[in-house]
């Protein structure tokens, strides 16, 4: 008498298992897709470019012709934004003749020297879990991985994560692995946290590590504090909302708004540059 | 050779609707997932070998442009629903995107299970809310065209048309 008898499908769930345990120890591994596939990346981002490139056109014929009336209201108020802030800018570069000769008085050093380069987005992650970006800049460009990236207007949008010769994955800050130590950007607070990519609800995002009595209070600005040698002191990540009590009291967690949350990135800015020590 | 050349046109048609045009649409929390969708429709219409192969591909493809362990999981997946074949008739509306949703759901869990970064940064039913359940459902609803569509390519492409019994 045969106590097992063999089956094609038993060679199938056999297979599973040795698959679920490859893909444990992958993961855990941090073993990810072999170098000699990053050829693929090369033949197809051509065909995203140009994809990209076409949506922009057809999403500009479209906004134009939906959105006239827009643009005029639009324009009348930037205009006049433009003059108010060129006053603004008079008075900033007054200001920053005056910083700088104080700083050469006391014989300070440049805080931090960015050196960026812009990038276009030309895709989205395949996947619903792991928020990043695909940009067409890589290797050749200088791009290595964990550079910060932020938005035209400095808003820190994630850090560069697999670097392909001609295009490079950007992991975004709402990335439930992305961790960034953040710092409250009011004087008399600047207490210091932890920002990471751990969804609370819809568009919120937990900040934790802070001491049960820190100074911290909704609309509060978060930027990043630069203690970490891979991002520069002073990127805006976003703004408290909710402020709750961690670890039975012994601790605050406070829910922020990331500012590029909700935004449509189509350029990005990588920071190339050694900021070294920071104050 | 021709189907191998016309399946693997497919996957970087995929790749590209997946990356570059799908992120465009702002469908927000409602973002498919081709690659499984045609893994198991490949592998309920060509059955486990295929879907194995198809999934190791497609994965492969979906692990280069995001992260995860899709080379494996699509596989898996793909060889599950090749247990199909046969077994339901090809011409079928309703049996393919209720496979696929099974699929993805098993998919999801596996993949939360598997990440260490979802597995600690994410609650469970958080993931089963807002990522693995407006996914399977989107993916099952996205398979009524992908279906038939996949069907007609196969039937064109050999004498005997799949679809007769």
């Amino acid at each position: 008498m045969r106590l097992f008898r063999f089956k094609f499908w038993h060679l199938g769930i056999l297979g599973i298992v040795l698959i679920l345990i490859l893909s444990w120890a992958a993961t855990y591994l941090e073993i990810s897709v072999p170098q000699p596939f990053n050829f693929i990346h090369r033949i197809t981002a051509p065909f995203h470019r140009s994809v990209t490139w076409l949506g922009d056109r057809v999403s500009n014929v479209r906004s134009f012709f939906t959105n006239y009336r827009d643009f005029q209201e639009q324009r009348a108020y930037y205009d006049l934004r433009i003059a108010q802030l060129e006053k603004e800018l008079q008075m900033m570069e007054e200001i920053y003749r005056e910083n700088q000769r104080l700083r050469s008085l006391l014989d300070f050093s440049q805080r931090v020297n960015y050196e960026t380069v812009g990038a276009r987005v030309i895709g989205m992650g395949a996947d619903s879990w792991g928020k990043s970006l695909l940009i067409d800049l890589g290797k050749r460009d200088g791009l290595a991985p964990r550079q910060p990236v932020i938005s035209r207007n400095g808003l820190l949008v994630g850090q560069v994560d697999e670097v392909y010769a001609r295009t490079a994955r950007v992991t975004m800050l709402t990335h439930p692995g992305f961790v960034v130590g953040g710092i409250v950007e009011r004087e008399e607070s600047r207490a210091l946290g932890m920002v990471r990519g751990t969804p609370l609800e819809e568009g919120l995002y937990l900040m934790d590590n802070f001491s049960w009595d820190a100074d911290i209070e909704e609309g509060d600005v978060i930027i990043t504090s630069g203690m970490s040698e891979f991002f520069p002191r002073g990127l805006i990540i976003g703004q408290v909302e909710t402020i709750q009590e961690g670890d039975y009291g012994l601790t605050q967690e406070v829910g922020i708004r990331p500012s590029i949350y909700g935004q449509t990135v189509e350029e990005v800015l990588i920071l190339l540059g050694d900021w070294g020590e920071q104050e | 050779m021709k189907a191998v050349a016309i399946k693997g046109a497919i996957l970087l048609l995929i790749t590209l609707v997946q990356v570059s045009l799908l992120p465009r649409l702002s469908l927000g929390k409602l973002q498919p997932d081709f690659f499984l969708i045609v893994t198991c429709c490949w592998a309920l219409i060509n059955g486990s070998r295929m879907g194995v192969g198809s999934g190791f591909v497609a994965g492969l493809l979906q692990d280069l442009y995001g992260s995860g362990s899709n080379i494996f999981i699509k596989p898996a997946m793909g060889y599950l629903s090749g247990r199909f074949e046969g077994k339901i008739y090809k011409d079928s509306v309703v049996f393919p995107p209720l496979i696929v949703l099974g699929a993805s759901f098993l998919g999801g869990i596996i993949t939360f299970l598997v990440h260490e970064e979802y597995l600690f940064n994410l609650t469970f039913s958080y993931a089963l809310q807002n990522i693995i359940l407006p996914g399977a459902l989107v993916n099952a609803v996205l398979c009524l065209g992908v279906y038939p569509f996949l069907l007609w390519v196969e039937n064109k492409m050999e004498e005997t048309p799949r679809g007769v019994y």
